[in-house]
């Protein structure tokens, strides 16, 4: 342009990163003043053109701006100018790095879309009536992705993908969300620091809390490195499990990152929601549910070494009889056994438990249908049913005239006379030649007595009541091993594998 | 009143007596058809392996009984001839846990026995017992009682110093050795003890560290039984069976298969266990088959099983084989040995490789195997 003799000098702009607010305010200013032309008078001259008056123009996302790169797809912002005096001029605006971040102007605005993690810098040029002005940002496009969790959790278990609460009560868990940004450089990451967020799936009703939370938005987190913890075992089993970790930007706009990973309790500790909580342990807690919470079984502490028992029939006497709808499981019901020949194989730790549980609670049924072969009748020995585990037992009928309580026949005391050689009481349990003639525990109401069923014939367990109770154990290894939310447990570490 | 707590209850006794393949009766020696009044039911006991009442007690040991319990269980006298750890001596009254009041252990007088000692203190022993042994009649689930499993005295010992001597060694490859070849001939025990060593996790701590050593051990001890199959011993099946959960695919997954259709259920159960893990993840899908099911469904399933692997073990073994090719020029031993064991099963042959030596040879047979699979691979799906 030439205008008046004098060029339009180049407006020297302002630096990278130039943040004054003065920068593209020297706008041309091509007057008409000057000392007056010399020489013979010349015609008159249109009166002199008014100098334009100075711009200046101004972005107001300084010193610097922050895109975020998504790996997949696209991210923009809008960068917005001011001019002076006013906006009726042209704007002009440019990436200095087009590969890193692509601009596409509207009068005062700007989109900027992030290309590929770098720096670059965006100009406005303001054009208004041959005086320009020029203002300058500082452009992060930034990328970030999940550094930590990470890895699967079912093909490549670890301590960064598989997550536990603390024994402590309540429990805690945490889990630390951490992000790798890029460009490595402090502007970029201070642009995560702001602008990422973190969401993870809820675990039941446990309370959520994060170490830098967003600030308009406490359920999620804030930052490139942030953690959740959760306090307090939530009451449901399934409630732990598969969890999702969700990495985005407090924007929106970007398809979320995601990572899988695995919550669980800890199996010995007894932090779990009431009831029982302190007493009962975690395995105990969330397996009966796994198996329908039966209402029949009790937590028995160590025991006396056996998975579970039945003591209903285990102590019976004469004297007394503990609950006989109840079951107890002992704390070696959730490790594991070897296998049982003629039945299954190896069993362990909730596939044991739920297949103790039914074995016990076959014991249980057996009481209740042994019970009315001899009837439930106060001040005899049958006060408190068919005897269990006494060789002095009560399995007989009485012969005709022959009353029980008193005379020395079947009292509270025991059976007495009952059976006596030229009593003619009635034996009612089954002689199994298998097991002796001394073996008089079947009822022989119940039918024959099976077959052993032990490689050889025998009975496993040694008898048919216990063989009865064994071929309960019907639910096979690792049927409910995906829902093993324990630590350790069927999906912590090697899949199926108990302990660890 | 009998109170069975069987687990810290029973005694283990191993009668003297020969292998015995039929249901032991009165005639055995150690075996008596005593009547007894009741047997005690209602409780569900954890039932141990052999190995595992070897590294469990305190003190085992070998002795005549000589004094009985008027009621036939505990206590009983025993004179201690010798024990291991030894140390023992003299008479030792046995009893077992004070609930077991009137446990029918049945007990004879000058019956020489191993007993199993939880612990001994003040010239007392308590039991460590198996939930089965010594309970009348003496046959159980637990294998050392069941019919067939009667063992002599002597291989009974025998098989117990063995594995105290091979726990001691410090290297994984050396009690490998000790199992596959000092154990494992000694019979029907030693077989079995020698699978439920390998297959025990907590009996390979102490040993010295090699990279994936518990796996390969484990591996080398089965295919030791797979390479040479012995007589149809469902104990010592359920135990190779589950050691196959840590082999590579295309060598468990074939003998898995070949199992399912065991005639003793509890290898078929753990059979199918172990198929589950290897195979589950990627067939999604049971292919119908249950344990109990009757032979001929059991067998349609199986058959479905057999197709699925016609389809995938071409892209196993192309998967398997490099990495056992690789592993024959490992810098342990014990890798190398699992890779040539793992290449003789797969290819039923052997090329003359030898995993402790290194020189020209060795190098002529890695390539000789290399020589198989570039044969072999062509004629793969």
């Amino acid at each position: 342009m030439s205008l008046c003799g004098c060029s339009n000098p180049t407006n020297p702009g302002s630096g990278a990163g130039n943040s004054s607010s003065t920068s593209g305010t020297q706008s041309t200013q091509c007057s008409g003043g000057g000392a007056p032309p010399q020489g013979p008078a010349q015609p008159p001259q249109p009166p002199p053109q008014a100098p334009p008056p100075p711009v200046t123009v101004t972005i107001q996302e300084k010193p610097k701006c922050c895109v975020f790169v998504p790996a997949a797809g696209q991210n923009s912002i809008t960068l917005h100018a001011q001019a002076t005096p006013d906006a009726t001029g042209m704007f002009t605006w440019t990436a200095t790095d087009a590969t890193i971040a692509q601009v596409v102007g509207a009068g005062a605005t700007a989109t900027v879309t992030g290309l590929q993690p770098g720096i670059t810098n965006i100009q406005v040029s303001y054009n208004r009536q041959g005086a320009q002005a020029q203002d300058t940002t500082r452009c992060i496009a930034y990328g970030a992705t999940i550094q930590n969790p990470t890895g699967d959790p079912v093909n490549a278990p670890a301590n960064t993908n598989q997550f536990t609460y603390s024994n402590a009560t309540p429990g805690v868990l945490t889990i630390q969300c951490q992000a790798t940004v890029l460009p490595n450089d402090p502007d970029a990451t201070a642009c995560a620091n702001e602008h990422l967020r973190w969401t993870i799936s809820a675990v039941g009703n446990s309370t959520l809390a994060w170490s830098v939370p967003d600030p308009g938005n406490a359920a999620q987190g804030k930052g490139t490195n942030t953690t959740a913890t959760f306090t307090g075992l939530p009451p449901n089993n399934t409630d732990f499990g598969t969890k999702t970790v969700t990495l985005t930007i407090d924007t929106g706009g970007v398809t979320p990152q995601t990572t899988t990973i695995e919550v669980f309790w800890p199996k010995a500790a007894t932090n779990h929601p009431n009831p029982g909580q302190g007493a009962t342990p975690n395995w105990y807690f969330y397996w009966a549910q796994v198996i329908g919470n039966p209402a029949q079984i009790r937590y028995g502490g160590a025991g006396p070494g056996d998975f579970g028992m039945t003591l209903g029939m285990t102590d019976w006497t004469y004297a007394a009889v503990p609950d006989k709808t109840l079951v107890h499981i002992y704390d070696p019901a959730a490790t594991s056994d070897i296998a049982i020949p003629g039945l299954h194989g190896p069993l362990s730790g909730i596939d044991l438990f739920e297949n103790t549980v039914l074995h016990e609670t076959e014991h249980t049924q057996q009481i209740a249908r042994a019970d009315p072969v001899v009837g439930i009748h106060a001040g005899t020995c049958w006060q408190f049913g068919w005897s269990w585990n006494t060789g002095n037992h009560n399995h007989w009928q009485l012969a005709a005239g022959r009353v029980a309580g008193g005379g020395g026949i079947c009292t509270t005391a025991g059976p007495g006379t009952m059976g006596a050689p030229g009593s003619g009481d009635t034996l009612l349990a089954a002689i199994i030649p298998a097991m002796g003639a001394g073996y008089v525990s079947w009822p022989a109401a119940w039918g024959p007595a099976p077959a052993g069923a032990a490689p050889g014939g025998g009975y496993i367990g040694n008898t048919p009541i216990e063989q009865q109770a064994y071929q309960q154990e019907t639910s096979a290894e690792n049927t409910r091993a995906r829902q093993d939310w324990g630590d350790p447990g069927k999906n912590h570490q090697t899949l199926n594998q108990f302990d660890d | 009143m009998m109170h069975l707590r069987i687990l810290w209850a029973f005694a283990l006794l191993i009668t003297l007596g020969s292998y015995n393949m039929g249901r032991p009766d009165s005639s055995q020696p150690g075996w008596r058809s005593t009547a007894v009044q009741s047997v005690s039911v209602g409780a569900r006991p954890r039932a141990f392996t052999f190995v595992q009442l070897v590294f469990g007690s305190q003190w085992i040991a070998l002795g005549k009984v000589t004094a009985t319990s008027a009621q036939g269980g505990t206590p009983v006298t025993l004179s201690v001839e010798r024990s291991v750890p030894a140390g023992l001596t003299g008479e030792l009254r046995v009893v077992s846990n004070p609930s077991e009041e009137g446990s029918p252990a049945n007990f004879s007088a000058n019956e020489r026995v191993v007993l199993f000692l939880e612990k001994v203190s003040r010239g007392e022993g308590k039991l460590l017992g198996s939930g089965d042994a010594a309970v009348w009649p003496r046959q159980a689930p637990n294998w050392l009682f069941s019919a067939g499993h009667v063992q002599p005295i002597a291989e009974v010992m025998k098989v117990i110093d063995l594995l105290v001597s091979i726990n001691a060694r410090k290297t994984y490859e050396g009690r490998v050795y000790g199992l596959v070849n000092e154990l494992v001939p000694t019979g029907p025990l030693g077989r079995i003890a020698a699978a439920e060593y390998a297959a025990d996790r907590a009996r390979w701590s102490g040993a010295e560290s090699v990279p994936d050593g518990p796996r390969a051990a484990r591996l080398l001890v089965a295919e030791r039984f797979l390479l040479t199959p012995e007589p149809p011993e469902p104990t010592l099946d359920i135990w190779v069976v589950q050691l196959l959960s840590s082999a590579p695919s295309s060598v468990a997954v074939p003998a898995l298969i070949a199992h399912l259709d065991d005639p003793e259920v509890a290898v078929r159960d753990t059979a199918f266990s172990t198929l589950q893990t290897q195979a589950l993840p990627y067939t999604e899908d049971k292919f119908g088959y249950g344990r109990n099911d009757p032979p001929e469904e059991r067998r349609a399933a199986i058959r479905k099983w057999q197709q699925w692997w016609a389809g995938q073990r071409g892209a196993c073994l192309r998967h398997d084989v490099p990495r056992f090719l690789q592993d024959l020029g490992s810098t342990y031993v014990l890798t190398r040995r699992a890779a040539d064991s793992s290449l003789r099963l797969l290819s039923e042959r052997e090329v003359g490789y030898r995993p402790e030596e290194t020189g020209e040879r060795q190098r002529e047979a890695v390539q000789r195997w290399h020589a198989w699979w570039e044969e072999f691979a062509r004629h793969l799906n």
